[in-house]
């Protein structure tokens, strides 16, 4: 079970602002999808190896360049830019 | 009171692949504000990282020139911190699983400081701090690095930059870095902590972040020394905490303390599945590594009697190490390329990047001509000398430089010269009667010496077998 008090310690590493009626709320969300989980884990996997070379291959990317986007493009969406930077104010 | 130096190193290296670890932006350094991006390495909702097989390799490589065991089975995880170097506020990186484990870099006394682990991770962007504002350029975003973790096995500022040293010779003569410090391409962490001599346990420990040259990492080491002796000795308790480096001053200042420790939040990438490596892909990487500068070394000593000094000034310079092996092949001692190499041609080429380049107006083979020249009694040692820096200078031959006169045949008399060497070494000319061939080096050796090295090597060799067959 999540508690109050690791709610508030998650949103402060997150930067995120909860207010005390939020708080409530997203608690019982987390312990939601915890117990979600926890219900995935109980799963009996106990003849799966996970390590076994004959699972799906992953596919890797060869290390060949491809064109990157305009800056104008990739700048699009920020909140602030200037002389081709991402530009954020105070300390992040 | 005396207290022992702890020092562990976390070292972060950029391999050097074309393309970025998860999309294909380039690698190149430099470039304008965020010109080497896109949608995935700017971290842009629904974008996703495809791992690029060359980071693998080459950090598989440098595990196993690192002599780690590499992890056939490994996987990407989230490290998630808010900051605004990172577009996601999480890197990609590895957690419980890393693609390499184990391994050690032998330091010249002979100790072992052994490696943890090392696991693959993109680069985070650039920050530049202006007036109230940060100013953001992601083009480093996304470069693919290697953590390589140390044990706490390092005792001394000096042990610390002799094993960075070690990495950045041996990554470069692997291929998989240049490890520029000043471009950031090396960099590392130091652990330290001090405990009395002794002691089994270990002090509680500071990290100083990101150190980018081997100057600023013996200077925070023995600053934080200092710092911790003088708390330890006033008896007082050193706080476990991250610390920041000034080059300028030369101290390292609190950044954060415990209370603000490291909360990562680690978990699985879900959108790279695991990476599984085959025993012959392992294998086949192994066999694709080139000679590195410490075999190398042993080779230019034991075999070709090179002397250790020379030989470790030339191993340590992948170029130079090709250059001389041209320089001297087939002549009839390498030692003269290779003192040539360590005097002439270093006192002209001086600069640790400059030989790291190794660009010099004289190419491997004019250098050769002019060797056998001397060893042909064409030339003396010295005129050879004086040659080799007119070519230095004029970037011409030794043919075009040396005049006719220079060039006359020495006129010396072989037959009499190995005569006299038979006679005066009767036990080596004995000695190779009876079957020991190492023995004509001594006397083409005192041929040499007698005639001040102005005698043709050959043409000794055949008058020498010739009159010692003979009786
Ligand atoms: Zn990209």
């Amino acid at each position: 079970m999540v508690t109050h008090d690791e709610v508030r310690r998650i949103a402060a590493l997150a930067k995120l602002y909860v207010s005390e009626e939020q708080l409530e709320e997203i608690t019982g969300d987390l312990n939601g999808i915890i117990a979600f989980a926890d219900a995935v884990a109980s799963v009996d996997a106990s003849g799966y190896d996970v390590e076994a070379e004959d699972g799906p291959a992953i596919r890797l990317r060869p290390d060949v360049t491809a064109a990157s986007y305009e800056p104008e493009l990739i700048l699009k969406n920020a909140m602030e830019s200037g002389d081709g930077f991402f530009v954020v104010r105070g300390r992040g | 009171m005396k207290w022992e130096t702890v020092i562990g190193l976390e070292t972060h290296v950029e391999l050097s692949t074309k393309s970025k670890i998860f999309c294909g932006c380039t690698t190149a350094f430099g470039g304008e504000p965020n010109t080497h991006c896109c949608p995935v390495c700017t971290g842009q909702p629904g974008s996703l990282p495809v791992l690029n097989r060359q980071a693998v390799e080459y950090a598989v490589k440098a595990g196993l020139v690192l002599n780690c065991r590499i992890n056939k089975y490994s996987r990407m995880d989230r490290k998630h911190y808010v900051y605004p170097d990172l577009p996601k506020a999480y890197q990609i990186s590895q957690y419980d699983r890393p693609l390499c484990t184990g391994g050690y870099v032998e330091l010249k006394n002979g100790r072992r400081i052994n490696i943890t682990r090392i696991h693959i991770e993109e680069d985070a962007g650039k920050l530049i701090h202006a007036g109230g504002k940060v100013l953001v350029d992601y083009n480093r975003g996304g470069v693919p690095l290697i953590e390589i973790v140390s044990e706490p096995d390092i005792r001394s500022a000096e042990e610390a930059v002799e094993y960075l040293e070690k990495l950045q010779l041996t990554l470069r003569a692997a291929g998989v870095s240049d490890c520029r410090m000043q471009e950031g391409s090396l960099r590392c962490d130091v652990n330290i902590s001090l405990r009395a001599p002794g002691a089994s346990s270990y002090g509680t420990r500071c990290e100083i972040k990101n150190l980018n040259s081997f100057v600023s990492v013996a200077s925070a080491i023995e600053h934080e020394y200092e710092r911790q002796r003088d708390i330890l000795e006033s008896g007082g308790v050193v706080e476990q905490e991250t610390r920041r480096y000034d080059a300028y001053s030369g101290e390292t200042s609190a950044m954060r303390g415990k209370e603000n420790a490291d909360d990562y939040r680690y978990f699985r990438e879900p959108d790279i599945i695991s990476i599984v490596l085959t025993d012959e892909e392992i294998e086949a990487l192994r066999a694709s590594l080139p000679e590195l500068p410490d075999a190398r070394k042993r080779r230019y000593v034991d075999v070709l009697g090179i002397p250790e000094a020379d030989a470790a000034m030339i191993a340590k310079y992948r170029r130079v190490s090709d250059y001389f092996e041209a320089a001297s092949y087939q002549t009839a001692s390498p030692r003269i390329a290779a003192t040539f190499i360590v005097t002439s041609m270093f006192s002209f080429i001086s600069t640790e990047a400059a030989r790291e380049e190794w660009l010099p107006p004289v190419s491997a083979e004019q250098l050769r001509e002019l060797i056998l020249l001397m060893e042909a009694g064409k030339i003396n040692r010295n005129v050879a000398k004086q040659t080799l820096s007119r070519m230095l200078e004029t970037g011409k031959s030794a043919a075009e430089l040396l005049s006719p006169e220079e060039l006359e045949p020495a006129g010396v008399d072989v037959d009499a010269l190995c005569r006299k060497a038979i006679a005066e070494n009767a036990a080596a000319a004995s000695d190779y009667r009876g079957g020991k061939e190492k023995a004509l080096k001594a006397l083409i050796g005192a041929v040499m010496k007698e005639s001040r090295g102005r005698a043709p090597a050959a043409e000794v060799e055949a008058s020498l077998k010739e009159l010692l067959s003979k009786t």
